[in-house]
């Protein structure tokens, strides 16, 4: 805990960043854990004051609901050329054939 | 203590689109590997998604054929977590606002299934598994599925597999999928559970993944309901597993690599404004609905007369019954519906079945076997040599009255030709001919037999009785 | 030999006298790349440029304009921002992640660029994955100044507003997702233009938050803004969130624009000149408005109060669409990839992603990831998405009074290099005026208007209602006529 926290409950502990960061398939020193703690704990208290919204009043917001409508496109069922396969390969580490290759997969 | 199997199913069902759902790709079976990708399907950086106008008609199409409440407004998220065959890091899906709820599949007059809901979403790639390393596909990646939720109330694996079918044939008749379990288009996982029987409570479900042919279904959750049911008999429990069905073994066993914390982390997909289904577009889709299986197999017994049986197997299949239709209305009366019905159910259908032929597009076309229930019709041949025209047809596809002409095979109505092979083979078998006039009347088929032999079949069967008879008949005097 | 000169020529007037056959194509290109050479390492501007692409262009472009095709942009340098695709060329959103990654397609806005004439000068140094307000969260170093080589230039998107400052090129491309093009607009005392989202495809924009994103062009003059505006906007089929609307053509508004602004109602939101405003930007600001008013306009002052809840609207939302975004960069298609003898594939996942993302990304994935887990959407999550509706309800009805809102762009003016970087909070803050305008999807134009006593440049920041790019424009050219400040001063670096 940092010493401007000191007296609150951080938002988060360490055992959450490593679930998140895990998560997210990111590995952490000690020191990267305690930074991320630090800091995500400020963030997270600091958005708290998003609590006082009442919710209800405003109703449910998909994140496509701008100040404006979008309307919606679709596209005709059409079918235009693939890539050739060497050019979508061409930016991939490790490939086999025209496959993109990863290590063994244990299902 | 007596259990009962609970059993739920999805289907991913592909939607039988040219293009994928959010790109131009195309969505040929069988092609090799990552040749049938781009940027969006691939999940390159700054690539975005916009989705095909037809897999939302299809969509809405199968919405309404089962009866369900069309959603005017849902929203596409983003299923989140990592596995090699997902480009994006994550699949777009429908989640808590899907396009469709409710609804139901009849399998037959007696049983219906609810359904849950049933949503678009894009299908993954595939990952294929050497030795020491897995590769990565992504030709399937994008192709549109529909997901079809039933409830929890299926009673058994057969029932499952009723259902199943039922499901199958209803996309087909539909015309939005070719329901292609080999192929990967009709993929079913299935969930099963027991209870005690009489109470109401679900016990702990366990959901058997990627199950590829109707019979493996049955197997699969045959299995899986006497393994859960010896536990629960020797006390024990239930653990929550995602499962794998080998075929080789009959067994099911628990799928490892998924199996940590699933937490989707669903958002609603930024690049995808809310599908909107206006009410014009819905009517649209009403309006051009095709007919379903139920309506077409009571519109076959009252139309044609045929048996509940029949009628069920040819509407099994919309390609079968519009073949069925099509032979029908090609022999214009001159076979009756009855024989049309049976010849296609006889003879056609198992060796389409055997060679594999596309019901769409069979190598005998309606034309053809018309021809040759015509020529029957007609007495130009009798039912035997029908069928061995039929025969011919399955193997080089000439038409009926070619063949006939090609082998000679014209029935023989001529009565002085018949009454002279007759007069032969009554000369040539003195021996049963006295069997006979001493009373063993069976022998009467030995002459028949005889005629048909020697003429290749080709004596008109009801003439040569008629006249056999006669010609026996006066040998008694 | 041409006249040409530092500062001394607008896109316009290169595109103009490209076409009059007063200079050629080949002239401002070496123009250009002679500048490049001279001051894009000391600046740190650009993460790739190539003068043999450049004069392949060149060529291109040429028999384009001897074919007797009408170009907007004909010969005009163009930078853009690397987390946009430029097809064969290199890529990065100056992450290591991307290091050597060439998109095998054009964004569309680099596609319409060639299109109209332009040349694609290079890829532009900025904040990695666009996070970040300074542009030193890049993993191949920070941008600078050129009005101050110690200070930031801004960012996220700092090499373009940077080069375009020093005349590294006459116009560039940034993004704005909650302030990155405005922010360093102002602080490299250019002009940066945040369209109305829909209005530019966003196809080919390598996406933080999809939600937010808008890319924008930036320019010396407000006439090359509406230029290059003009040429990126419209509808793009590949993107469904673009807006089914033909291109705009606001330069033809300005040609004819009376700087009167007699019935125009301008509002002055009162949050965004509470605490935390320096000083100076503060006069400069009111000197802004006391020349509004000169030229007629009504000042009203107008209270937005959910504006409050914007820094946390904002880096939730952000956030949590980033998260998603991000996810794709597992080293397995493109991008860099971390294998050891070994490794599984979990091993590959979490060493790739490690290693290629820098600290203040994986802080933000880890924000994301964090509200959309289990059991934390409803708190976090679907209240930011509440609070945007307020704060786009609230614009709504401002809108009802105003033609346009005015306040400072950054409540600051640059940084000096280091110093709020270790402060994510304090800089979050800083883009206190910005987040709401993406929050709400507005337009909003950033327009040099001063400079503080270090010399360092200070940034109005005019919004106005969905689509009304045009009106902006105007309003700004009505000030910049008057004002004169363009040109005043040349940065010194």
């Amino acid at each position: 805990m940092s010493g401007d926290a000191a007296g609150r409950a951080a938002s988060i502990d360490s055992s959450t960043v490593r679930r998140v960061a895990g998560l997210a398939n990111l590995v952490l020193t000690d020191e990267e854990v305690s930074y991320y703690q630090r800091h995500l704990s400020r963030i997270l208290d600091y958005v708290g004051e998003l609590a006082s919204i009442p919710r209800q009043d405003v109703g449910e917001f998909d994140s496509t609901t701008l100040a404006f409508a979008l309307k919606p496109q679709e596209r005709l069922d059409q079918t235009q050329p693939s890539l050739d396969p060497e050019v979508a390969l061409v930016n991939a580490a490790k490939t086999s054939g025209t496959t993109f290759q990863v290590p063994r997969i244990i299902d | 203590m007596q259990f009962e199997p609970i059993i739920g199913l999805e289907v991913h069902c592909q939607l039988a689109t040219r293009s994928k759902l959010f790109c131009s790709c195309a969505t040929t079976f069988g092609v090799a590997a990552n040749h049938q990708v781009c940027p969006v399907c691939l999940g390159m950086p700054g690539t975005l998604p916009v989705i095909n106008t037809l897999a939302v008609d299809y969509a809405v199409r199968l919405a309404l054929a089962v009866g369900a409440k069309l959603n005017t407004r849902s929203i596409f998220s983003r299923k989140q977590y990592f596995y090699p065959d997902l480009p994006k890091g994550y699949q777009i899906t429908q989640y808590d606002q899907p396009y469709c709820e409710g609804g139901e599949i009849t399998v037959d007059q007696n049983t219906r299934v609810r359904l849950t809901r049933i949503h678009l979403e894009e299908d993954a790639g595939k990952n294929l598994h050497g030795p020491d390393a897995s590769y990565c596909d992504y030709n399937r990646a994008g192709m549109p599925l529909v997901e079809i939720v039933s409830q929890p109330e299926i009673g058994s694996a057969v029932a499952a597999a009723d259902y199943l079918r039922s499901l199958r044939s209803l996309v087909r008749h539909l015309g939005i999928s070719d329901g292609n379990l080999e192929e990967g288009s009709f993929r079913c996982d299935a969930n099963v559970s027991l209870r005690l029987k009489g109470t109401s409570k679900l016990g702990t479900r366990c959901e058997i993944k990627n199950l590829n042919s109707f019979r493996n279904v049955e197997r699969a959750i045959n299995y899986e309901i006497q393994r859960q049911g010896d536990i629960l008999e020797q006390g024990g429990k239930i653990v929550q597993h995602t499962l794998l069905f080998d075929a080789d073994s009959g067994r099911t066993a628990p799928m490892r690599a998924k199996e940590e914390s699933h937490d989707y982390r669903y958002i609603p997909d930024p690049d995808l404004p809310p599908l909107c289904l206006s009410a014009d577009r819905i009517e649209k889709i009403r309006k051009d609905l095709p007919e379903l299986p139920q309506a077409m197999a009571a519109r076959f017994i009252e139309t044609y007369s045929l048996p509940d049986s029949s009628a069920t197997l040819l509407t099994s299949d919309r390609d079968l019954a519009a073949y069925f239709e099509s032979v029908n209305s090609k022999v214009d009366g001159k076979v009756a519906t009855k024989i049309v019905a049976n010849w296609v159910i006889g003879e056609f259908l198992p060796v389409a079945t055997e060679l594999n032929w596309d019901l769409a597009k069979p190598n005998i076309d309606a034309a053809h076997l018309a021809g040759l229930l015509i020529l029957l019709g007609d007495d130009v041949i009798s039912s035997k040599i029908a069928k061995n025209v039929f025969e011919e047809m399955v193997k080089n596809g000439e038409s009926a009255p070619d063949i006939v002409e090609r082998l000679g095979l014209t029935q023989v109505t001529d009565q002085s030709s018949i009454t002279a092979l007759i007069d032969q083979v009554i000369e040539a078998n003195p021996d049963q001919l006295r069997q006979f006039l001493s009373g063993k009347e069976k022998i009467f088929g030995f002459f028949v037999g005889q005629v048909m032999k020697l003429s290749h079949g080709k004596m008109n069967p009801a003439l040569v009785n008629s006249i056999l008879t006669e010609k026996l008949a006066q040998r008694r005097e | 030999m041409s006249d040409l000169r530092p500062f001394s020529l607008s896109a316009a007037e290169i595109s103009q006298r490209v076409h009059a056959g007063d200079i050629s194509i080949r002239e401002v290109a070496d123009f250009y790349v002679q500048r490049t050479e001279a001051y894009a390492s000391k600046l740190n501007t650009h993460l790739y440029w190539n003068a043999s692409n450049i004069a392949a262009q060149v060529k291109d472009q040429d028999s384009k304009l001897k074919s007797g095709l009408k170009l907007p942009l004909a010969g005009v340098p163009v930078l853009i921002k690397d987390n946009i695709c430029t097809r064969g060329v290199p890529t990065t959103c100056a992450s290591k992640m991307l290091e050597n990654f060439r998109p095998p397609y054009d964004a569309h806005v680099v596609e319409r660029l060639v299109a109209a004439g332009a040349l694609i000068f290079g890829k532009t140094n900025c904040d990695e994955f666009a996070m970040g307000s300074t542009s030193e969260n890049s993993a191949y170093g920070p941008v600078r100044n050129p009005w101050n080589i110690d200070y930031v230039p801004g960012g996220s998107s700092g090499g373009s507003a940077a080069a375009v400052a020093a005349d590294l090129a006459p116009v560039a491309l940034g993004t704005d997702t909650g302030g990155s093009i405005r922010q360093p607009a102002a602080f490299c005392g250019i002009y940066g233009l945040k369209p109305t989202y829909g209005t530019v495809s966003r196809y080919g924009l390598i996406a933080y938050g999809s939600s937010l994103d808008q890319i924008g062009p930036f320019a010396r003059t407000v006439a090359d803004t509406a230029l290059l505006f003009d040429v990126i906007s419209g509808h793009d089929r590949r993107d469904s969130t673009s807006r089914a609307i033909p291109p705009f053509q606001t330069r033809n508004g300005l040609g004819t624009a009376d700087i009167s602004l007699e019935g125009k109602r301008i509002g002055i939101v009162k949050e965004f000149f509470s605490a935390g405003l320096d000083e100076p930007t503060r006069q400069a600001l009111s000197k802004a408005v006391d020349v509004y008013k000169d030229l007629g306009a009504e000042i009203k002052e107008v209270s937005l109060p959910s504006l409050k809840y914007s820094i946390s609207a904002y880096y939730l939302i952000a956030t949590a669409e980033a998260s998603a975004n991000l996810a794709r960069f597992d080293g397995i298609r493109y991008g860099q990839r971390q294998e050891e003898a070994g490794a599984t594939l979990r091993d590959v996942y979490q060493q790739t992603r490690s290693h290629g993302f820098g600290t203040e990304v994986k802080q933000r994935i880890m924000l994301g990831t964090f509200v959309l887990s289990a059991g934390y959407y409803d708190a976090y999550y679907a209240k930011a998405t509440a609070a945007r509706r307020l704060i786009s309800t609230e614009f709504t009805s401002a809108f009802a009074n105003v033609d346009w809102l005015i306040s400072p762009t950054s409540p600051t003016t640059a940084f000096r290099l280091g110093e709020k970087i270790e402060d994510p909070l304090a800089m979050y803050l800083s883009d206190i005026c910005t987040l709401a305008v993406n929050l709400a999807g507005l337009p909003a134009l950033s327009v040099p208007c001063g400079w503080d006593e270090k010399g360092l440049p200070i940034g109005m920041q005019l919004i106005g209602p969905p689509l009304s790019e045009e009106a902006l424009l105007k309003g700004a050219l009505a000030y910049e006529q008057t004002a004169k400040h363009i040109g005043s001063r040349i940065p010194q670096f």
